[in-house]
């Protein structure tokens, strides 16, 4: 008996009537499913009804239900009183009202079957109520509905209870009873509608379990055997099926489910959550035919906009890892559109990643640029930087990446990379002073092997072998490497030392076959870097100038090709104190070569490294060098090989502790630069050399928004007097505005003019209109009045905009420095002091205003502090400039001794 | 509490054995109704096997109203083995509404794997509530030959179906051929040659012999009979210790004679307790075949099974509960026409797995052995 109401054997379907239109969604989705399994109900789909009447059944139905459930909260928009409610209306609504309960035809359905009706009412449930009614009237033609569903006369109250138990999702108790029911009484007929719902509603319960356990294919039979679970009203239920197409790689058919709900399905939010979904899930092209189902709103907007921008977003991102990978042209100008409102920052890096990493970094730079404008950080930074390399503008890369290394370990890298390669590479004449100097200090405090090895050679290449020789065990010390014992050999060869060549060659040789070979030519000429194949370094392979070196204790040429030139640049330029140092005796010097196992077997008489320049008082404040120096302090040694990044050691071993504080390392974008590849952090000598920066004034990259790309270019090609030159009638109009001011300012600085680059930054300042903007004039300002002395005018320029960390304790520093000279050319010793007291606290002692302070008290007369600071210094690293103050203390006692 | 401390000794092994095992320490079959039952179509005539006082009461202490039969000894688990006791009780009760409702709770909570079969462990506060979604064999052949009998007690065809396919993916994927012998995997995962190196590694107490017979007529293309004789080969030959008695877990090996698996304690524990009734239910009474329990339970243990340790021969537990005892009483009357005890033959709950245990076997006294329960 109960046999005919078994699933699959229904013959009517309302779910599937609701919807249905020939040759409509519903049909194809359910016979992708039908395809997808086996033997299913699908062909008992009915034929399509006609929509109007459908229509006119579901406002009929729609105002019954308004007024069942208006009476039952009492709150129905109609004045109180039932029977006013069933006065009005069309004909249609009599014949389903009017009559008696009383008044039922003997072949009406059971009391049984109207509580399907009397739930569905309860429940408000207009659409299953709509459905069985019509399916009552089918079967029963001449049957009037009860007159009022809430009126529990007539009703069929165990039925009732069942239902009741379904409403709350207590399915087994339903069935319980069910059953009870149907033992009780053979001849009770469980109803049709309730069978229905129970089915439903355990396939639906059944389904949704799978799919929370990734039982993909159960979803799909359970889907095809319960094809009345694909309906609008189960939107999560289509929603699991299609998800598990997708993840069985039957993407038409999941396409298939997303596009049944938004042909058929109106509630919004659950379409653009399909879409949602489908994004996550689909191919792009499917994807792209999803959207086309988007309806416009009233305001003209797509609904599925906000969405779309989002499967962009992915997409640019997915392909922004995967170069290999595209986005099509419309969907890029779609994102850009939606960057360039600035309303989020990441839109414009994700763009900024994705033209960098499709071959075109000019506007990847540009968009990186953009959203350092808007205050995003480290990323766009780091874009920025890499960008400009691949650009092949290395000096703006270097410039930049020196600026924000202390923001992020990825940007410590790329910028002790870049120097590293730059100063091994081809061209040692573009290389700078300030490049040098402010490279050493970071190498310290990083631990750097590679940059301490690519200082080594850039002092082995300008002839300043005891220079290269410190650095060479000091990059050894911190890792091993072929090259840098390689390198220590030659220049203890070049030093005359054989003791210490042959020291080498006996600890490493064995180790190394590069060192050894060293040693079966010893009579021979060692080769220079340039030319030297050692395997494991890309430092030897390039092809670097060499210069010719008029002294040191050999006098070979190294390389005849390179004489003309390098006999006129060379020895100036050695002996301007790019990284002067002088051969110290042997005592002092290092004398044992760095212990491969044991570290800490150096000598206690541990050598000093030094790369700074030396202090020059007689020269400009604006060529002052603001390197650190590098200090390693006798008697310790520090071949230990700790982490990096400045762990300044207790015991004494590093104690530089570098440049700005380091804050918190940004790790968080090392995912971001991991896909950049070998290309970001391998030495790539193949990378042609930026234009040779002689810049005194370290900038903010290039952040100056608004300005014309006339201006911009030149600035950017280096052509600062045509930068000039382009905005000299604006400013004379007064007519020059924000980024061309600030540009103007940057310019004038390259070309050592700082009164009137101060004069442009305050034009900058004030006429700029973003924060980052304003303070990258104050920023400007600050540098140019440092540079013309003004320091009183600079450390107002400072306050005036607040300035990011970084940048705060730059202006500081350079401030309190140009203060520390100013007021020791002066003669004002005291106030040098303070003002030197004042910079150590922001900012690390470095040698050459070590010595300053020295002097300082030296003219107060004294001696005894200034004999200790001398005496410090020395010993930090033994130099001329040290030794000679020193002697300047021992000639000013020696009348005084005499006295006694 | 007993079982709890089965699970506790079993923390030792590989989790997916200890998985396995969980859902092995609860145990036996049903009455013996398939003899009794071939013409029920519609309304059955049988009289139920067990009491309605007994069946209300197990309800009461083990059956959520969800449909659950819940596992009180085990943190209130459920598992495909309780389903499938519960489904197997509520056909020997006559309790069709009943059976609705664990039917319910089974099909919609367990039944929800890509093959078909129940996933085995079900955690009421977790979320999604199946903790692993392994199966566990005893529980899948329970649960077929409860529909089979519940389709053919009140005719109902959709029970039987269900049964039908569960039964041939059974027979496809967890009964492998080792040498000579018919084995039950245990799980789908876990326990075979190639997952590990002492397998198969089999459960003996998952023959339950009665119900492989059942599937002969479900999924023809297996060969059960073959199973069912390897289970009695397998209960011959895996005899350990001066008992003789098998261990639960038992690695069949190639080549090899049987031997306890390794990872797993070396007890003849909770699990090998059904095997008796399982033999009985199914109607094999040879004394060669149950003498080992019988001595051990009935001459040694004063009419108590233990859990024994087959390396050492210590009793690690005596075990008192009633539904363990009537075990032991069961084996007497098959034996010898013993009666059953009479504070047997009263059903006093407990916890699910005695409690479950006791009413198989008073539903196989009531269907088979009449004479053993006077009064």
């Amino acid at each position: 008996m109960s046999v005919g109401l078994e699933p699959g054997s229904d013959r009517w379907k309302p779910h599937a009537l609701r919807r249905a239109r020939s040759d409509s969604p519903t049909d194809r989705i359910l016979t992708g499913l039908r395809s997808a399994v086996a033997g299913d109900g699908f062909g008992t789909l009915p034929s399509s009804p006609s929509i109007r009447l459908k229509r006119r059944h579901h406002m009929m139905i729609g105002a019954a239900s308004a007024l069942v459930i208006g009476y039952l909260l009492n709150i129905g928009p109609w004045p109180q009183g039932t029977d006013k409610f069933l006065l009005p209306a069309g004909a249609q609504e009599q014949t389903l009202f009017s009559s008696q309960s009383g008044n039922r035809s003997s072949t009406g359905p059971s009391p049984a079957d109207e509580s399907a009706l009397r739930y569905f009412a309860r429940q408000g449930d207009v659409d299953r109520l709509e459905a069985e009614l019509r399916r009552l009237r089918a079967l029963y033609p001449d049957w009037d509905p009860p007159t009022n569903l809430l009126d529990p006369v007539g009703e069929d109250q165990q039925t009732q209870e069942i239902w009741d138990l379904f409403g709350e999702g207590r399915y087994s108790e339903a069935r319980e009873m069910l059953a009870q029911r149907q033992q009780r009484d053979p001849n009770w007929a469980p109803p049709t509608a309730l069978i229905n719902a129970l089915n439903e509603a355990e396939s639906r319960e059944r389904l949704t379990n799978a799919s929370k356990l990734e039982q993909w294919q159960a979803v799909i039979n359970i889907a095809s055997d319960n094809p009345e679970l694909l309906v609008c009203r189960n939107v999560d239920v289509l929603w699991r099926v299609a998800e598990a197409f997708a993840k069985t790689d039957r993407m038409q058919r999941a396409y298939d489910a997303y596009a049944y709900v938004l042909q058929n399905c109106e509630d919004t939010q659950e379409r653009i959550a399909t879409v949602e979904k489908a994004s996550q899930l689909l191919p792009e092209n499917l994807i792209d035919q999803l959207f086309q189902f988007g309806r416009t709103g009233a305001d003209g907007v797509n609904e599925f906009a906000s969405v779309e921008i989002n499967v962009i977003r992915r997409a640019v991102g997915k392909a922004a890892e995967d170069p290999t990978l595209t986005v099509p042209e419309t969907q890029l100008q779609t994102l850009a559109k939606e960057a360039a409102t600035g309303r989020d920052t990441n839109d414009a890096t994700l763009l900024g990643w994705y033209l960098y990493r499709h071959e075109n970094p000019q506007d990847g730079l540009e968009w990186f640029r953009f959203a350092l404008e808007r205050g995003h950080g480290v990323e766009a930074a780091q874009g920025f930087i890499l960008s400009l390399r691949a650009m092949g503008d290395e000096a703006r890369a270097r410039e930049a990446a020196y600026i924000w290394r202390n923001t992020s370990a990825n940007i410590m890298d790329i910028y002790l990379e870049a120097v590293a390669t730059f100063l091994t590479g081809k061209d040692l004449f573009a290389i700078d002073q300030e490049t040098v100097t402010r490279f050493a200090p970071v190498v310290v405090e990083q631990r750097d092997a590679n940059g301490a090895q690519a200082l080594a050679w850039y002092s082995y290449n300008t002839c300043q072998f005891q220079t290269a020789e410190d650095w060479f065990i000091t990059s050894a010390n911190w890792k091993p490497s072929e090259a840098a014992l390689f390198g220590l050999a030659l220049a203890r060869l070049r030093l005359g030392d054989t003791a210490g060549f042959d020291e080498v060659i006996a600890e490493w040789g064995p180790v190394y076959p590069a060192v050894a070979s060293l040693a079966t030519g010893t009579g021979d000429q060692p080769e220079a870097p340039s030319q030297s194949e050692s395997p494991d370094d890309s430092l030897l392979q390039s092809g670097v100038q060499q210069i010719q070196c008029g002294d040191v204790s050999d006098r070979e040429q190294v390389q005849a090709g390179t004489r003309d030139r390098s006999t006129t640049a060379t020895p100036r330029r050695t002996t301007a104190g790019v990284m002067q140092t002088t051969r110290t005796t042997t005592a002092t010097r290092a004398t044992g070569a760095p212990m491969r196992t044991q570290p800490t077997r150096r000598p206690a008489q541990t050598a000093t490294t030094t790369a700074s320049g030396a202090f020059r008082m007689e020269e400009e404040p604006a060529a002052f060098d603001m390197s650190g120096d590098v200090a390693a302090s006798a008697g310790t040694p520090y071949g230990d090989y700790r982490p990096r990044a400045g762990q300044a050691s207790s015991g004494g071993s590093i104690i530089y502790t570098g440049g700005a504080p380091n804050w918190g390392r940004d790790t968080s974008t090392a995912t971001v630069l991991a896909t950049g590849g070998p290309d970001v952090i391998a030495i790539n000598t193949d990378l042609p050399a930026g234009p040779a920066r002689t810049t005194s004034a370290p900038r903010l990259i290039d952040a100056y928004p608004g300005a014309t790309s006339s201006v911009r270019s030149a600035y950017a090609s280096g052509n600062y007097s045509r930068c000039v030159g382009l905005t000299e009638a604006a400013i004379k109009r007064g007519a020059i505005r924000g980024g061309d001011a600030l540009t103007r300012g940057w310019c004038l600085m390259e070309l050592k003019r700082p009164i009137e680059a101060a004069m442009a930054f305050e034009t900058a300042y004030s006429t700029s209109y973003s924060a980052e903007d304003i303070a990258d004039a104050a920023y400007g300002e600050t540098l140019a009045t440092a540079s013309k002395n003004l320091t009183n005018e600079a450390a107002v320029a400072a306050t005036k905009s607040p300035q990011p960390r970084t940048r705060r304790a730059e202006v500081s520093r350079e401030i309190l420095t140009q203060r520390a000279l100013a007021a020791y050319r002066d003669g004002k010793y005291a106030d040098a002091i303070m003002a030197l007291d004042e910079r150590s606290r922001v900012a690390p002692d470095q040698r050459d205003l070590m010595l300053l302070r020295g002097y300082a008290h030296y003219n107060l007369g004294q001696w005894n502090a200034a004999e200790q600071i001398f005496e410090a210094v020395d010993r930090a690293a033994s130099t001329p400039d040290s030794r000679s103050a020193l002697n300047v203390i021992r000639f000013a006692r020696e009348p005084q001794q005499r006295r006694y | 509490m007993t079982l709890k401390r089965t699970l506790q000794r079993l923390t030792g092994p590989l989790l997916v054995f200890l998985v396995v095992a969980l859902s092995a320490s609860l145990a036996p079959g049903l009455s013996p109704t398939a003899h009794a039952q071939q013409s029920g179509v519609g309304i059955s005539a049988t009289a139920p096997s067990i009491t309605s006082d007994a069946w209300a009461a197990y309800r009461q202490n083990f059956l959520a109203p969800d449909g659950r039969i819940v596992d009180t000894g085990n943190g209130g688990i459920s598992h495909s083995e309780g389903q499938g006791y519960g489904l197997l009780l509520a056909v020997a009760a006559d309790d069709r509404a009943t059976f609705e409702q664990i039917w319910t709770f089974t099909l919609t909570q367990l039944l929800i794997r890509d093959d078909g079969l129940a996933a085995w462990k079900w955690v009421p506060d977790a979320d999604p509530h199946i903790a692993d979604i392994n199966t566990a064999t005893d529980g899948d052949i329970l649960i077929v030959w409860a529909l089979l009998k519940a389709s053919e007690r009140w005719g109902i065809d959709r029970y039987r179906d269900h049964a039908a396919k569960m039964a041939t993916t059974i027979g496809q994927t967890l009964i492998v051929q080792e040498g000579r012998m018919s084995l039950i995997l245990p799980g789908s995962q876990g326990f075979s040659a190639s997952e590990r190196p002492d397998g198969p590694v089999v459960n003996p107490s998952y023959w339950v012999f009665a119900a492989i017979n059942a599937m002969k007529g479900l999924a023809p293309q297996t060969d059960w009979s073959a199973v069912n004789a390897s289970g009695l080969t397998l209960l011959r030959e895996a005899r350990f210790g001066t008992y003789k008695l098998p261990t639960d877990w038992i690695s069949m090996q190639a080549g090899q004679p049987p031997r306890p698996a390794a990872g797993f304690d070396p007890v003849f524990g909770y699990n090998s307790i059904r095997i008796p009734l399982y033999l009985i239910q199914g109607g094999i009474t040879e004394i060669s075949l149950l003498e080992p329990y019988d001595k051990a339970w009935n001459q040694r243990g004063n009419g108590r099974p233990a859990v024994v340790n087959v390396e050492t021969d210590e009793i690690q537990q005596q075990l008192d509960d009633p539904g363990y005892r009537i075990q032991a009483a069961l084996i007497a009357c098959a034996l010898r026409g013993t009666p059953i005890p009479n504070d047997l033959q009263t059903f006093q709950p407990t916890d699910y797995y005695p409690s479950s245990l006791q009413l198989l076997a008073l539903s196989v006294l009531a269907e088979d052995y009449p004479r053993c329960l006077p009064g």
